[in-house]
């Protein structure tokens, strides 16, 4: 494991256990702007660039951004939100333990078809190429289906957010 | 030119694995709607490093599965849009986004 690695892995990690923990809605959020900010460099380390900055601009630029304004749209109470009693979240607690035990035992026994690597392509213009030739080549029609969902989604949540006037 | 990958798959597996048992850790504790889908993006970008894990590693053309991985952020996108926009709906009508009080249709 190399060191950049071990690195992103503690932000991405430490800063997803604030997100759940903290009581602050806030701080909440900008910890999810750093869990996604880690995962970016965890993407670059698997050779996405393309997903590394498509993460950096929707997830960290755009979503982020936008929950922050929801959040303060909505704030009550100084943006401390009331807490289920410590029962239902030891139970919580215990559902994503089984949840991660059964992934970890899953994750484990499997033994993984891996392939190894034959050349790094994320340095080179071939990356591009080749990620294009997916991106509208094999995945076209999910491409064109994700700019109608893209176009529904915008007017359905002008529609919703709007306010009515008589 | 051969890499050595920074990591083996099953350590990008079990860190996608953490992600999403604390999305679903906030989904189950949290209240607060916004915050609720907060713990919704965790568990999507679990999915999601996933997907780029397995096009690195298992995949031959190591390229193919990331566009899978824009297909999710596009979703997500769009989600995290309407859900807010429903979000803000409901704050308007009842002036509070506790999802255990939101109970106008229950009888």
């Amino acid at each position: 494991m190399s060191a950049a690695f071990v690195i992103l892995l503690l932000i991405t990690v430490g800063a997803a256990v604030f997100v759940v923990t903290t009581k602050n809605i806030v701080h909440a959020a900008v910890f999810l702007g750093f869990t996604l900010l880690g995962l970016a460099g965890l993407y670059l380390l698997l050779g996405a660039p393309f997903v590394a900055f498509a993460q950096v601009m929707v997830y960290v630029g755009a979503v982020t951004v936008l929950i922050l304004f929801a959040v303060m749209l909505t704030a009550q109470r100084l943006m401390r939100e009331p807490r289920y009693g410590s029962q239902w979240r030891v139970a919580a607690g215990l559902a994503a333990a089984v949840v991660f035990g059964c992934m970890f035992w899953v994750i484990n026994a499997t033994s993984w078809p891996i392939s190894p690597l034959k050349q790094d392509l994320s340095n080179s213009s071939e990356y591009l190429t080749q990620f294009t030739s997916g991106l509208l080549g094999s995945y076209l029609l999910p491409f064109e289906v994700a700019s109608l969902l893209l176009l529904v989604a915008l007017v359905g949540a002008v529609v919703l957010a709007k306010e009515e006037r008589e | 030119m051969t890499t050595t990958p920074p990591a083996t798959l099953e350590a990008f597996l079990l860190i996608g694995a953490m992600l999403f048992c604390l999305g679903i850790y906030g989904a189950l504790t949290r209240r607060n709607a916004v915050a609720i889908l907060i713990s919704i993006e965790l568990m999507l970008n679990a999915a999601n490093l996933n997907l780029v894990a397995f096009a690195r590693f298992v995949d031959h053309s190591h390229i193919s599965g990331q566009p899978f991985a824009i297909f999710v952020i596009t979703v997500a996108a769009a989600e995290a849009a309407v859900g807010l926009a429903i979000v803000l709906c409901v704050y308007r009508n009842i002036r509070h986004i506790n999802v255990d009080q939101i109970n106008l249709l229950k009888w």
